[in-house]
């Protein structure tokens, strides 16, 4: 087929003004001031925990009874010598440092808890998070494209899990399972991969009346292809919002668990199972051994819920806020 | 709709059939309870092999695996009809109303009688906090849809997405602690901890407060019912105002607008009474909210309601006090949800359920 000169012209023209979409969408979300603000912070956070405890003078279980309850800002004494795990001295005995958040009732230094713990709080959420969307976004759109018995089925099932009460259901297997930080993350994901999946199975369901799937499956395109490569990229939207909102869910409900003594154990810390000790005198008389932790959990849940607030935006530009 | 209840009552007699099988396993995979009275080596907490045997009799644990869910469900008065005439007891079954004893919180206490003990200190949280989260929520959605962008619309999303992602129980010790430096300083404070003081108290402006009295419990009740209404507010608000707007582009209010009625009738007649619609779900699902809802809240208030009595339940691994509470909330959760269905129909005549 010979190819003319205008069609040319025409493909010139279309290169220069084609656009990446992912392009336009990063330029529609750097218009959202508050979510690029909290994406900054967020990455702050990120890169502090897992940077900051290399530079702390402490390691995560030093204590030091004589330290206890130190106010902000306060020098500590380093009496004993402080020990990594591999035993090779962190810091020698004899010198001070400075406690940046003060101290809490057995002489850990609280910032550096507060990093350590960060670590698994955020690896809680992330994890929980991802998992939960790989697992909702297949069953979604398996249940939405092969419809019929298939999505009956998983579909009466998210309904069924939706009938749980959450929270003391929750309660109710940590208690027999008692279970390490992974194995936690699993039960975490079992109940939360249900609004990824509906979210999917919606979006699929209009979609797959839609021309390109017909064209693909007459050039003899595989189910798997057709679901994966075709349908699940115009679909995702919705779920990439959902994912950044419940990452905000996700790290609010470990630190409920872990606060009420039934999510992360100790010795582990994450930020929620710092503030299980917490008692009215701790309140009266160091209360910002309180303060930190809640407040490192209040900060990334809000710029979770800015990011995906800007991704809504983003993603979808018909839709109003 | 007589069609429709009827295929409904049917499937909420599954889905809670298989509520209670769910319920059931967990705790059968539990670790027996029993265990740790055995391997006890405090000699007051030692139990004799008398004991042991009681408490496995009340507990169930007696007979075997595949018998004991029939007997939860059913009771053990029935079992020599198929002949297992040797675990014949009085048990009742949830069935028929009898739904176990407690064996550690409160010893051979029937855990129903525990639940209605506990539930009348939940009722008046839930109760206070949702009428005020309603009262506020609703004229703070409203208020800002018909200003949308207006700089109170931003005001009030930024205070809906701080609300969103405040973690309750800190909030809770965030203001537990203001209380603490204001009774400190002499200041007027509110108590924190108790659902009703034991002995009377003094606070400035209201002077003595009657240890047991309706001001008394007013007092214990202001600060749980403020992180909780806080928590409610903040999502409710936004639904608010979501439904409102969606009911603004609708075509009967520029119909309403075109025939020339003033707008505050646009508004208030057309417009706000069928934005109210959704709400429903929220406002029904505020009732399994009464079990399960407050728990983190009641924890770090020490406010001694069902959520209270659950952990309890739970760090003493007292097992039917805490099944009987799993299953009451997730019944109420599934009447709730036909509640709303059914509700729905009455409020908004577009939509038939058959």
């Amino acid at each position: 087929m010979a190819v003319t000169n205008t069609q040319l012209e025409a493909r010139e023209v279309a290169k220069e003004e084609y656009q990446h979409p992912w392009l336009d969408i990063a330029k529609r979300f750097m218009r959202h001031r508050l979510a690029i603000g909290s994406l900054i912070v967020m990455s702050l956070i990120i890169l502090s925990v897992f940077i900051g405890p290399l530079f702390s003078p402490f390691t995560e279980r030093s204590q030091s009874p004589r330290q206890k309850n130190l106010a902000p800002l306060s020098t500590f004494q380093v009496d004993k010598e402080i020990r990594n795990i591999d035993n090779t001295v962190r810091t020698p005995a004899g010198g001070t440092a400075t406690a940046f958040f003060g101290t809490d009732e057995i002489g850990r230094d609280l910032l550096t808890r507060l990093l350590y713990a960060g670590r698994v709080s955020l690896y809680i959420a992330f994890a929980v998070t991802l998992l939960s969307e790989i697992i909702g976004v297949t069953i979604g759109v398996i249940s939405g494209y092969f419809g019929g018995f298939v999505d009956t089925m998983a579909m009466r099932f998210v309904d069924f899990l939706n009938t749980l009460p959450l929270l003391p259901i929750l309660l109710i297997i940590t208690t027999i399972i008692k279970p390490s930080i992974n194995f936690l993350i699993v039960i975490l994901v079992f109940f939360s991969w249900t609004g990824g999946a509906r979210l999917m199975r919606g979006q699929i369901l209009s979609l797959r009346e839609q021309e390109y799937v017909s064209a693909s499956r007459a050039l003899g395109a595989s189910n798997i292809r057709i679901m994966f490569r075709h349908l699940v990229p115009n679909a995702i939207a919705p779920n990439i919002v959902n994912a950044s909102l419940s990452l905000s869910g996700v790290m609010i409900t470990e630190a409920a668990l872990s606060f009420l003594g039934f999510g992360v154990k100790l010795p582990a810390a994450s930020w929620g199972n710092m503030l299980k000790d917490v008692n009215l005198s701790i309140l009266e008389t160091y209360p910002w051994q309180a303060f930190f932790p809640g407040f490192a959990i209040f900060i990334c849940s809000l710029c979770f819920n800015f990011i995906g607030d800007g991704l809504r935006d983003a993603l979808d530009p018909r839709a109003k806020r | 709709m007589t069609v429709y209840l009827i295929r409904r009552f049917f499937q909420i007699i599954v889905v809670l059939f298989l509520s209670t099988a769910v319920i059931y396993t967990l705790f059968a995979l539990a670790p027996n309870p029993l265990d740790e009275l055995r391997q006890s080596t405090d000699p007051k907490a030692q139990a004799s092999n008398a004991d042991i045997a009681r408490l496995s009799k009340q507990l169930g644990l007696d007979k075997p695996w595949f018998l004991q869910y029939p007997v939860w469900l059913a009771g053990d008065t029935w079992l020599d009809s198929i002949g297992y005439g040797q675990f014949v007891g009085d048990r009742m079954g949830i069935l028929r109303g009898d739904w176990g004893t407690s064996w550690k919180y409160q010893k051979n206490k029937p855990v129903l009688g525990l639940i209605k003990d506990r539930l009348p200190a939940t009722l008046w949280l839930m109760v206070s906090s949702t009428l005020i989260s309603l009262m506020i929520g609703i004229p703070l959605g409203v208020f800002s849809a018909v200003r949308q962008y207006s700089f109170f619309d931003y005001f009030f999303t930024s205070f809906s997405f701080i609300g969103i992602s405040i973690p309750a129980f800190w909030f809770g010790l965030l203001i537990i602690s203001a209380s603490l430096v204001a009774k400190n300083k002499g200041w007027f404070y509110f108590p924190a901890g108790d659902v009703l003081a034991i002995r009377d108290y003094k606070v400035p402006l209201l002077g003595m407060v009657e240890a047991g009295s309706f001001l008394d419990r007013v007092m214990h009740l202001v600060m749980p019912v403020t992180v909780l209404s806080l928590l409610n507010l903040a999502g409710w608000s936004r639904f608010m105002r979501a439904s409102m707007l969606e009911v603004l582009s609708q075509d009967y209010v520029r119909t309403a607008r075109a025939k020339g009625v003033r707008e505050r009738i646009v508004i208030y007649k057309h417009a706000f009474r069928n934005a109210l619609i959704p709400l429903i779900t929220l406002v029904v699902f505020a009732i399994p909210g009464v079990f399960g809802g407050a728990i983190l809240t009641e924890r770090v208030f020490n406010y001694k309601g069902l959520g209270f009595l659950f952990i309890s339940a739970l760090n003493l691994n007292d097992y039917p006090l805490a099944m009987a509470f799993l299953l009451i909330s997730s019944i109420l959760l599934v009447l709730a949800t036909l509640l709303a269905d059914i509700l729905y129909t009455f409020v908004d005549p577009r939509i038939r359920l058959d």
